[in-house]
């Protein structure tokens, strides 16, 4: 009978048992160790919480370079650094030429610089990596598509001869086209999937499903940085439960979002139980349209949705007034910009005028939403101002991750989405959203000519410049995608954090590289 | 007798299997979105997407692909991930997240029997009484609450406020005990409150009934002390219904990891069901599919088992 009895503790104690004996393997801490306890500001140890996990090591296999990238940037040097305000500077390659006709591009290498593996970098080795990503069948390869070879000039000197000029091969030399992989890593891409290969500041200490931690790399080439002896990303998806795990310690860094988490952050802030940064971001929450489908290729059709977007009413009921309104495809900090181009007012009447001129008497529109916040809370409000012209906007969620795949194959008629691009230029943008992927209907002939003339011009000279704004200007008066206003990227951190105003790529989009977090100049 | 009840519980468990996975296959057919789209990244090419449906088995007719999934459940091969981590094993990232969601299960199963049988035998003890009435209520409004508002209530209270325990993350029971239960003992009663009100009034029902029982009155006359009476006699009398239940609870509570593992932060199973849906990982959430509905049956199977063990009618005549 006694047996009986204990039947059931029995079972659930062998259960417990079996689990136990089961993660003995695998699985290891995550978040278990509080990041902000004696800490003390620059110097010590940084626990980021963010909302993306890397899916694998290799450079030249992601599918998803934006968040891979910040992953991938602890363990790996890329040939230039891009560095918080936009400028490029010395990395893997400690001095770079570019050509008189900017057709030309000569990278000199810096020597002692050791791969996990304990090879050493040198000039044939940065060919080999080049030319692996110019073959890839991932989107690595679109960084290297100007690129016609990759050659060495001596054991420290490459040479990218480029088929026209394009002096955005530089910005991505700083971005995943210009990570440099080690000799063994190369030759066994399977193995480098899971165990990065890299002469990063920090080396791979331990990976979970749901948080990646690194310590400092001690044999790292640049000895003039201290970096933090401990870095760890966390995959924090709940918005909540990335300002929970802030006020609990267990990370010291939170990414906040718009729409999402940003009132707690503030008042947490508000509070003296943190601080916020925020960057101005060149990214925008856009409308994205496909001017193949019928009315959409008219002009005053465009202009008149962009005439019944409300953006400021937008920003201050729905983004806690944090997203600048726009209608400029190159805001304040981008290459492009020009200034007196405000977000265009709202005009009803206006808007219904340009309908009627186009013969437009009624229009139904899809528009495909991301299944997130703030995308959720601002496609109802866009639905809304739409009707008010007599338009009526269908509403077609679709997962985060399938949105910008579902958008390119061609067959949808709008999306909400952010517009982020890598460089903060208008080729840059205009090559993804004008004339690229993202603008499957392509762009009006004069507009192609304004893009083509620009693209080879040096950026910093007076003639790009001049030569992208006269794009801004030419998109803002017939736009084909509709911009609604500029994106902060918005940081929550405590005083054991420093640097936080110093994160390459935080100004381009919402996954920067944190590597410089906690970072103090050895003397 | 036993054998042979288990044997038709194991038959059932394998159609139920079976089901399940033809739903898992049917499933990617029926839900907007094309997986190979998403698998191929966001800068995909025409080539790249076949390439990506050809991996992903998208390219063959319904039937022989229900025909490879079946055999892939049999060997357990639901073959690699396609965005999440690509290249590895399905069975590898299941098999590191198994662990977090069946302690999470078990530790919530085991608070919640730890809640709700003296409440129950309590609540019996008068029935009608104010006791009984504020037990009831008390089991009831926790019924009604939903888990991610217990959850959000206890982050709030214990972890940030008091600091008793972390607001997320897991810890391997192998790393450290101490560790583990304290990651867990948050997630665990925020699940573990709603099956314990069930499992509370289930108790309560079942004693009223035992106590009035004339044998109960017979050991009372013979002078057996309360406890004895409770806990020796009764208990075992009410355990049918109450295992029944709680057998149910299991099944229940592994419904609600997806919230409660997401809200606590746990890279248990329920992460990676949001996750692999999330990001359209194909193989994942077909392996995730599966292996809860193995988790579910599993543990009604060993609900049914204890029972038929516990009760010696059951195992001269199962039902």
């Amino acid at each position: 009978m006694r047996s009986k009895r204990v039947a059931l503790p029995v079972v659930l104690g062998a259960l417990l048992t079996a689990v136990a004996a089961c993660t003995s393997s695998g699985v290891s801490s995550s978040l278990s160790t509080s990041a902000n306890s004696g800490g003390g500001g620059a110097g010590g140890p940084v626990s980021l919480g963010e909302t993306f996990m890397v899916s694998q090591w290799d450079p030249a296999q992601s599918v998803n370079p934006i968040v891979d990238f910040p992953y991938l940037a602890q363990v790996y040097d890329s040939l230039l650094l891009r560095k918080a305000d936009g400028s490029l500077a010395p990395m893997l390659a400690s001095s770079w030429q570019v050509s008189s006709d900017s057709k030309s591009i000569t990278l000199h290498l810096r020597s002692g610089v050791t791969f996990a593996d304990g090879s050493t970098m040198d000039a044939n080795l940065v060919v080999q990596n080049l030319r692996r990503y110019q073959q890839a069948k991932t989107a690595i390869a679109a960084q290297l598509a100007n690129v016609a070879s990759i050659s060495a000039v001596n054991a420290s000197t490459i040479r990218l001869t480029l088929k026209q000029a394009d002096p955005l091969v530089l910005y991505n030399l700083s971005w995943s086209a210009g990570l440099m992989v080690g000799k063994n890593g190369l030759a066994d891409p399977a193995a480098l999937s899971k165990k990065p290969d890299g002469s990063g500041a920090f080396t791979l200490q331990s990976q979970t499903p749901t948080a990646v931690t690194f310590v400092r790399n001690p044999s790292y080439w640049d000895k003039t940085i201290e970096y933090a002896p401990k870095l760890t990303i966390s995959d924090i998806l709940d918005p909540s439960a990335r300002i929970n795990a802030f006020q609990t310690g267990q990370i010291n860094i939170a990414s906040v979002k718009l729409g999402d988490n940003y009132t707690a952050a503030k008042s947490l802030a508000s509070a003296g139980q943190g601080q916020l940064y925020s960057y101005k971001s060149n990214a925008q929450y856009q409308i994205f349209l496909n001017t193949k489908v019928a009315p959409l290729g008219k002009p005053a059709v465009r202009q008149a949705l962009n005439l019944a977007i409300n953006r400021s009413e937008l920003n201050t009921a729905l983004l806690n007034g944090q997203c600048p309104p726009s209608s400029s495809v190159a805001p304040a900090g981008t290459i492009g910009h020009v200034d007196g181009l405000d977000a265009v007012p709202t005009d009803i009447a206006k808007a219904k005028s340009l309908l009627q001129s186009a013969g437009v008497s009624s229009l139904t529109i899809r528009m495909l939403v991301p299944s997130s916040a703030p995308f959720t809370l601002i496609a109802p409000a866009l639905q809304q101002m739409f009707a008010n012209i007599g338009v009526n906007l269908l509403l077609d969620q679709v997962e985060v991750q399938s949105a910008f795949p579902t958008w390119r194959q061609g067959g949808s008629e709008a999306m909400l989405n952010q517009a982020t691009i890598p460089v903060p230029d208008t080729v840059a943008y205009a090559e993804d959203s004008v004339i690229g992927p993202d603008s499957p209907g392509g762009a009006p002939s004069d507009i192609v000519a304004l893009i083509n003339a620009a693209r080879p011009l040096p950026i910093g000279s007076p003639q790009r410049d001049t030569a992208e704004q006269a794009i801004t200007k030419a998109l803002y008066n017939s736009p084909l995608q509709l911009p609604i206003c500029q994106i902060p990227d918005t940081y929550l951190y405590t005083k054991a954090v420093s640097d936080v105003d110093n994160l390459p790529y935080a100004s381009d989009f919402d996954a920067p590289n944190a590597r410089f977090l906690n970072s103090t100049p050895k003397s | 007798m036993t054998v042979r009840y288990l044997v038709r519980r194991l038959v059932s468990v394998a159609v139920t299997l079976i089901l399940v996975s033809a739903g898992a296959v049917l499933l990617i057919d029926l839900v907007p979105g094309d997986p190979a789209v998403v698998a191929a990244g966001d800068f995909a090419t025409p080539g790249s997407i076949a390439a990506a449906r050809h991996s992903l088995g998208l390219d063959k007719p319904l039937l022989p692909r229900l025909l490879e999934f079946f055999g892939h459940v049999l060997t357990g091969n639901f073959g690699t991930s396609a965005n999440l981590n690509p290249g590895i094993p399905v069975s590898t990232i299941i098999a590191e997240a198994l662990p977090v969601t069946i302690s999470l299960t078990l530790v919530s199963l085991l608070i919640a029997i730890v809640i709700a049988v003296p409440v129950g035998i309590a609540a019996a003890q008068k029935p009608g009484s104010v006791l009984d009435r504020s037990l009831t209520a008390l089991a009831s409004m926790f019924l009604a609450i939903p888990s991610f508002v217990v959850g959000l209530i206890l982050i709030r209270v214990f972890a940030i406020q008091l600091g008793w325990a972390p607001a997320l993350g897991y810890v391997p029971i192998s790393q450290s005990f101490v560790g583990w239960i304290s990651h867990l003992i948050l997630p665990s009663i925020t699940l573990a409150l709603v099956s314990a009100s069930e499992i509370a009034r289930q108790v309560r029902s079942a004693f009223v009934e035992t106590l009035e029982q004339d044998y109960i009155r017979v050991a009372e006359a013979a002078g057996l002390k309360r406890p004895t009476i409770l806990f020796d006699r009764a208990l075992r009398n009410s355990a049918v219904p109450i295992l029944t239940v709680t057998g149910f609870q299991a099944a229940r509570i592994l419904g609600g990891i997806v919230i409660v593992e997401t809200i606590y932060g746990l890279p248990g199973i329920g992460t990676l069901a949001y996750n692999s849906v999330l990001r359209r990982d194909l193989p994942v959430m077909q392996g995730v599919i599966v292996v809860s509905a193995l988790l579910i049956v599993g543990f009604n199977l060993l609900a049914d088992v204890v029972l038929v063990l516990v009760t010696p009618n059951n195992r001269l005549q199962p039902v």
